[in-house]
């Protein structure tokens, strides 16, 4: 029950965020979805603000900002919407109060929104992947490895130990990963606050949602861009409903909402183009500043994405500038925690400079053989990275022109940054790091090499 | 298929999460050690850098996940709570003997004891 009303709050805030910048042109179903998103990212972000400005968790305080800036954000909303009713015609103008009542939800509800079957299948797909996922998640209570020894322990402690919840940034908890930064703990710290209590449930719950807004994302995403419906409930189900992505996606590791993130951000660009909503640009930059505080390799990709949207608005010099204050204010928080809170990460080694852990070659060609000799043809993707790397084949240049070069681009860079980490940092032993993490890096990647590769077969400019 | 149906096989796993997690055996200690700060965690298990004991890596990050947001230090043994997670009880009871302290409690080999002298 509270976890229904906090995630109504959350919906509130990222409802009324996403009309202010669309102005209610964006397609029902994925303003809900992405304004659910947002609310999560908003509550994270002022969990933390509320954090270091009184070194302690606040009860109430998150909350009451959240809910005290939907309230206001709905007034000034909704005086603008009267305001410019005023300007209409008299004889469009509604007297009584039925009238009034009617276009105020016509305002909020989108009186104009007209539910078609596709949607319903779309739905219907959706509610039928939440049943084996509330399986997953339900036996996966605890999450995998690293949610009870590095997110919801980061979490708990936040949550529960008032001035001293920097102990869990001590050398101590090295293998907690302390210098990642905190968004997906501070999310589930705010539904405790709502809760009263810190408790497994709610990152259960979240990871459930994530999930769910990843495949709703995809699904009406593609819908709205392709119109092609069973190809888009086929990508969703791809993403989401494989055992390892069901595994992974309900493990509630941060990878998730890295992969959630970066999708939505592409999403936005593509849509903005496509309807002519230049403020949906704005969204993509609040998603990426998002993506930046989720854990370093967010960071890594939010600084890659950002630079080559940069590089596509170039000629756009006020758009650009719009685009580039919105993502170092969304940004910020992680611009924080790196430079004055984060502890210096305690499994590095540069291998360049290193005598003890030196870098070779022999550690070069592992890491460029094992994604083609292991990690691709492993079975628990189900040929997958086949269907991707044959799609990327069948759709080829298309995949590197305009914005899916922008994305096409972003991926490139990225996988490039990974392998050099991976080549640089010895601190692992690279054979078990690399059957450790590339599975996930791979993972929070897919939804957006989906969306990429989805828009590459089946239009025929973006 | 097959993948699907491990996949079933491994949610039917009849266990309650209880016994799926090893960290459920500490949680009763929470209530111990509400409101303290450090405790100690000595254990002759590899915990170090270098350990490829996964499994009592697990144990202890579990354990420090229940009690949180109390501190577990490893092999820090000034405190007075200290909890001894060994490979072998006579082990422990050994290195409890020797340290003076006084068990409390004992729980699926691990032992809880109170350090009279402890910080």
């Amino acid at each position: 029950m509270i976890y229904c009303l906090g995630f109504l709050i959350s919906l509130a805030a990222g409802f009324l965020t996403v009309r202010l910048l669309t102005a209610g042109r964006l397609n029902f179903i994925l303003h809900i979805l992405l304004a659910l998103e947002l609310g999560l990212g908003i509550n994270g972000l002022v969990t933390f603000y509320t954090q270091i400005l009184f070194n302690q968790f606040n009860r109430w305080l998150p909350i009451g900002i959240v809910i005290l800036g939907t309230s206001v954000l709905f007034f000034n909303l909704y005086k603008e919407f009267l305001k410019n009713s005023m300007k209409l015609p008299k004889k469009n103008k509604s007297s009584s109060k039925i009238k009034q009542l009617s276009s105020l939800t016509g305002w909020a509800f989108w009186a104009d929104f007209q539910f078609t079957p596709a949607q319903g299948w779309g739905l219907l797909a959706l509610a039928i992947l939440a049943i084996p996922l509330a399986i997953c998640a339900n036996y996966f209570y605890m999450g995998g490895w690293d949610a009870w020894s590095c997110w919801n322990l980061k979490a708990k402690f936040i949550f529960s130990s008032q001035e001293n919840w920097r102990d869990v940034l001590s050398p101590n908890f090295w293998r907690s990963n302390t210098h990642y930064p905190l968004l997906w703990p501070l999310i589930n710290v705010w539904f405790s606050d709502l809760a009263g209590n810190f408790d497994q449930t709610i990152p259960m719950l979240n990871s459930i949602t994530i999930t769910l807004l990843t495949a709703g994302i995809l699904l009406f995403g593609l819908l709205d861009l392709t119109a092609s419906l069973w190809a888009s409930i086929g990508a969703a189900i791809a993403v989401t409903a494989l055992p390892f992505g069901l595994i992974l996606y309900t493990s509630q590791y941060s990878d998730a909402l890295v992969g959630l993130f970066l999708l939505s951000a592409f999403l936005c660009l593509v849509l903005s183009e496509k309807h002519d909503i230049p403020k949906l640009k704005i969204l993509s930059m609040v998603f990426l500043g998002l993506m930046s505080f989720t854990k370093n390799e967010g960071l890594v990709l939010a600084a890659i994405a950002a630079m080559a949207i940069f590089w596509h608005e170039r000629n756009n010099k006020k758009q650009l500038k719009n685009l580039i204050i919105t993502f170092l204010i969304t940004a910020l928080p992680t611009i924080i925690f790196t430079l004055f809170i984060a502890p210096k990460n305690e499994a590095f080694i540069n291998g360049l400079l290193s005598a003890n852990k030196p870098t070779h070659w022999t550690r070069l060609a592992i890491i460029l053989m094992y994604p083609w000799r292991v990690e691709f043809i492993a079975s628990y993707w189900h040929g997958l990275w086949y269907l991707i790397f044959s799609g990327i084949i069948l759709a080829g240049r298309k995949l590197w022109k305009s914005i899916l070069g922008i994305i096409g681009l972003t991926l490139t860079l990225y996988i490039g940054i990974v392998m050099a980490n991976y080549a640089i940092n010895t601190f692992f032993e690279i054979g078990w790091w690399l059957s450790t993490t590339l599975s996930r890096i791979l993972f929070a990647l897919l939804p957006t090499i989906v969306l990429w590769l989805g828009l590459g077969l089946t239009l025929t400019a973006v | 298929m097959t993948a699907f149906a491990q996949a079933i096989a491994q949610l039917q796993d009849p266990r309650p999460i209880a016994q799926r997690n090893p960290g459920y055996q500490f949680i009763g200690l929470a209530d111990v050690f509400k409101n303290i700060h450090h405790v100690g965690y000595f254990t002759d298990k590899d915990l170090s850098v270098n350990s490829t004991d996964s499994q009592a890596i697990a144990q202890y990050e579990q354990a420090q996940y229940m009690l949180a947001p109390t501190v577990l230090d490893i092999n820090q043994t000034q405190y007075h709570w200290v909890i001894f997670d060994c490979t072998n009880p006579l082990v422990a009871i050994e290195a409890i003997k020797k340290l003076g302290f006084t068990p409390v409690k004992a729980h699926n080999g691990i032992i809880l004891t109170y350090n009279p002298n402890g910080i």
